[in-house]
């Protein structure tokens, strides 16, 4: 039976790119994973964009990315499923190569937020929820996210500084990392200072808008050649069992997320305990906080207390965005799962500036919106 | 004429926000001189014609208790309706079920409107043409910014639902006159977003002479006095112009004391006089006799007198009142005022 | 915004009106167009007017549609037959906003396309008017 490893990593820095087209940073990082990976060519392309419609007015940009790097005539698709869309991206690439009729097949995520206004992109984000029932209300992504923070403090009764403590985390991790949008620590008094955005969530707890790109070769198992092989061991895919957040039961967990993760584990044949690493969806800090319990790294409600207890920290039980996070990193939407897909490629090749000793599995935890979508991507280091 | 048409339900509508008249003349450097010591309501920045008509009219059906589908007509008196051409009939009519069997239409005379359309749906009941139908003056007035007509440029809706005669009403239709001339004393021009009046002549020529012809009228036409009726609410587009015609009448300050508005909510143009009666209709008792005078810029008078039924016990309290809608009140500043009814126009 | 969409939407909109699965009684707003449950045996079903606020959130960073109303909440309310629904809130000061108190359903503005385009109308939750009763 085929397996599928990851033979190629590339990426571009994040920050606010006005020189650079969409499609220049897409093709730089495609080029990266393909060069590492040692192929000219791949069998497939698969684009992962979540506004690219909107704010770059482009449709098949499958087509026109393979065209842009000189590989017109193979196969290429785009991929949406708002932040998920990486994560999507990767799964189907992952699907490719099990059905035998792709070998290798190059992933690429991108988007760049900085080409619209503001007041624009919020809008465009919005639309990851029902357009007609819940974004026709006024909703954002930052607003949905904050009825969910609201919930769970009162449900929990943790104290909003302790969420917000991930953010100092993640800055905390972004140091000395290079395509790191914002590689600086940050103490906590300044998340809590900063502006309200939707309340009770502040500015410094929520990713920022910015371009980015990041690529990833998947290849057959069998035609490798290389001393370190890190293979996809398993990778789900689920969407949240009532899309309208009005509807759920439970606003505090994400049925998306939380299936996806127990299958995951489940083909993979082994349990959270045994994730040395793991990047997670950490979009606003409630939903990384909430992330931590549904991948079944903390008991509900108790995510802050591996936080507070230092037990993300590449020396705690559950290293965790160990590059910046979405917050530090940054949040290129669609390229966000590759971008944390190729960090934990390099926990698990011993190549991380805050490195995991002995990393043998990975995890990488891709939602979207406020849970309509999630996917888990188990890696793990053979040899 | 019909006494065989009856008000079998009413609703109205009064914006939350108020704005002070001293904070407009603060502002418009008049502080000390001359200020009306009130206040108006103001329609919040997601409120308009048709949002306001919307509520008025569910209160109305509220009261009413028929199927929207009964009324075969909607009819909304207006001078500030969003769409100089698209009915806020027809919305109104969607929002609240009514589609796809009534008439519905937007009249124009200035502050007369609402009662204008009540006429017409009074007609379409009488003849038979049509089992029920709904009424409704509702105005978000526009006030030019340091003009005298700012501090009293209000908002607010009435609607109200006639019907053949029956054990439920709420007030029987006893009669109506009407007393129109072409007098320009108000008007807004095509394309333009503020109207223009002409001071003193609003008074004698325009609001009292039609005003006092049209009650004069119908008294003369029923054979009744001032004293016959329990209430009377006259259009307010100040507190002086309704005083004076009262008094003129021969009415007490008792009669129009609990439908005089303006002091509270300013001139809710088409819905003024409507409003007015509401509120009377609110405080009264079978048996009692009602008068509204309306006055349309243009110029123009409904006088309708009205009898109380036994419905009205019953149905009174199936809405808010318009003393509830009063009690709802939150000062805002003129900046607030600027930017709710935006007023800066690029 | 798109007129025909717009158009398409305006009953459901304007009235309340989602659906109820025959099947299992489960109540969706919007309507789904099957049931969780796996029946595709749905009924019109209307929406009661009041309910309890149970969450809301003060939204800062507002879309470019919404820009004008900014800051504005938005929350879930608990209706009266159990069904929740997302909408947003209108007519209430900031101080007297809180979780538990009655609300109910207003006709309102949503948004417009400039001076020369449609209006969108919607419905929006408000604290719900105290009512006097005379007699």
């Amino acid at each position: 039976m085929n397996q599928v490893a990851i033979t190629g990593v590339g990426y571009v820095p994040i920050s606010e790119h006005w020189s650079k087209s969409l499609r220049m940073l897409m093709a730089e990082a495609g080029f990266l994973a393909l060069d590492e990976a040692e192929i000219d060519k791949p069998d497939l392309i698969i684009v992962s964009s979540a506004f690219a419609s909107r704010l770059q007015e482009q449709y098949q940009l499958g087509a026109l990315i393979a065209n842009y790097m000189g590989l017109g005539g193979v196969p290429a698709m785009s991929v949406e499923a708002g932040d998920a869309s990486g994560g999507v991206a990767i799964h189907l690439g992952y699907t490719a190569i099990l059905s035998g009729i792709y070998k290798n097949v190059l992933i690429i995520g991108g988007d760049k937020l900085s080409d619209e206004l503001p007041a624009r992109v919020e809008s465009v984000m919005a639309s990851m929820e029902d357009r007609e029932y819940i974004t026709y209300h006024g909703a954002t992504y930052a607003g949905l996210a904050a009825l969910v923070y609201k919930e769970y403090l009162t449900k929990y009764g943790v104290k909003n500084d302790d969420i917000a403590l991930l953010a100092v985390h993640d800055h905390s991790m972004a140091v000395g990392i290079a395509h790191a949008q914002y590689p600086f620590p940050i103490k906590l008094d300044k998340v809590l200072s900063s502006p309200i955005i939707a309340d009770p969530i502040r500015l410094f707890e929520s990713f920022g808008f910015g371009d980015g790109a990041a690529a990833i070769v998947l290849s057959a198992l069998g035609d490798i050649k290389s001393d370190t092989i890190i293979t996809i061991e398993s990778s789900v895919m689920a969407t949240a069992e009532q899309f309208n957040i009005a509807q759920r039961d439970n606003i505090v967990s994400f049925s998306s997320t939380n299936k996806a993760a127990k299958q995951a584990y489940a083909k993979a044949k082994i349990t959270p305990n045994e994730i040395n690493v793991a990047e997670i969806h950490d979009s606003y800090t409630i939903l990384g906080i909430i992330a931590l319990e549904d991948l079944g790294f903390a008991k509900y409600g108790e995510g802050t207390k591996l936080l507070k207890e230092g037990q993300l920290t590449p020396g705690g039980k559950i290293p965790v965005n160990t590059f910046g996070g979405l917050k530090a990193r940054g949040h290129p939407f669609g390229a966000t799962a590759l971008y944390q897909t190729m960090e934990i490629v390099k926990q698990l090749r011993g190549e991380a500036p805050h490195q995991v000793p002995k990393a043998e599995y990975g995890l990488v935890h891709s939602m979207a919106g406020i849970g309509g979508t999630a996917v888990v991507n188990i890696l793990r280091r053979m040899k | 004429m019909g006494s065989d048409v009856a008000i079998i339900g009413y609703g109205a509508y009064i914006p939350m926000y108020r704005i002070p008249h001293k904070e407009i003349a603060e502002i418009w450097g008049r502080g000390g001189r001359g200020i009306p010591p009130n206040e108006k309501a103001v329609a919040g920045p997601d409120e308009d014609t048709v949002t306001i008509s919307v509520e008025a009219a569910i209160n109305a059906l509220n009261r009413a208790k028929i199927n929207p589908q009964d009324l075969g007509a909607i009819y909304v008196g207006t001078e500030s309706k969003p769409y100089a051409v698209k009915p806020t009939s027809t919305i109104v009519a969607e929002a609240i079920g009514a589609t796809p069997n009534p008439l519905a239409a937007d009249f124009e005379f200035a502050c007369k409107a609402g009662t204008e359309a009540f006429i017409a749906v009074l007609g379409l009941v009488a003849s038979g043409n049509i089992k029920a139908g709904m009424a409704i003056g509702a105005d978000i007035a526009r006030g030019r910014p340091s003009d005298e007509l700012e501090y009293t440029t209000g908002s607010g809706a009435a609607a109200y639902i006639l019907a053949p005669n029956n054990h439920d009403a709420i007030a029987r239709i006893e009669d109506r006159y009407t007393y129109v001339t072409d007098t320009p004393d108000f008007w807004r021009r095509e394309g333009q977003y503020f109207p223009m009046h002409t001071y003193r002549f609003t008074g004698d020529p325009a609001y009292f002479t039609h005003v006092e012809n049209a009650a004069k009228g119908l008294m003369q036409k029923l054979g009744l006095r001032p004293s016959d009726f329990r209430f009377v609410s006259f259009h307010q587009p100040n507190v002086k112009f309704p005083l004076q015609a009262a008094e003129d009448l021969g009415f007490t300050l008792d009669q129009i004391k609990p439908t005089l508005l303006n002091p509270v909510i300013g001139n809710a143009y088409a819905g003024s006089s409507l409003l007015g009666l509401a509120a009377a209709l609110d405080i009264s008792k079978p048996g009692d006799r009602l008068l509204i005078v309306s006055f349309g810029s243009g110029a123009g008078s409904d006088a309708i007198s009205i009898i109380v039924e036994d419905g009205i016990e019953s149905k009174r309290d199936l809405a808010p009142k318009v003393i509830d809608y009063i009690s709802r009140r939150v000062q805002i500043s003129y900046g607030l005022y600027v930017r709710f009814r935006e007023k800066l126009r690029e | 915004m798109s007129v025909p969409r717009y158009w398409a939407e305006r009953i459901t909109r304007y009235r309340m009106i989602g659906n109820k699965c025959k099947k299992c009684g489960t109540v969706y707003y919007p309507p789904k167009f099957s049931c969780n449950c796996g029946s595709k045996d749905m009924e019109q079903y209307q929406l009661p007017r009041k309910g309890i606020l149970i969450n809301y959130s003060w939204i800062y960073t507002a879309p470019q549609e919404h820009k004008k109303n900014e800051p504005y909440p938005i929350g879930i309310i608990q209706l009266t037959d159990g069904t929740k629904i997302l909408a947003q809130i209108t007519d209430v000061e900031p101080e007297k906003l809180k979780i538990g108190i009655e609300m109910e359903a207003v006709f309102r503005k949503m948004t417009e396309d400039g001076d020369k385009g449609l209006i969108q109308y919607g419905i929006k939750f408000r604290p719900v008017i105290k009512q006097t009763k005379n007699t």
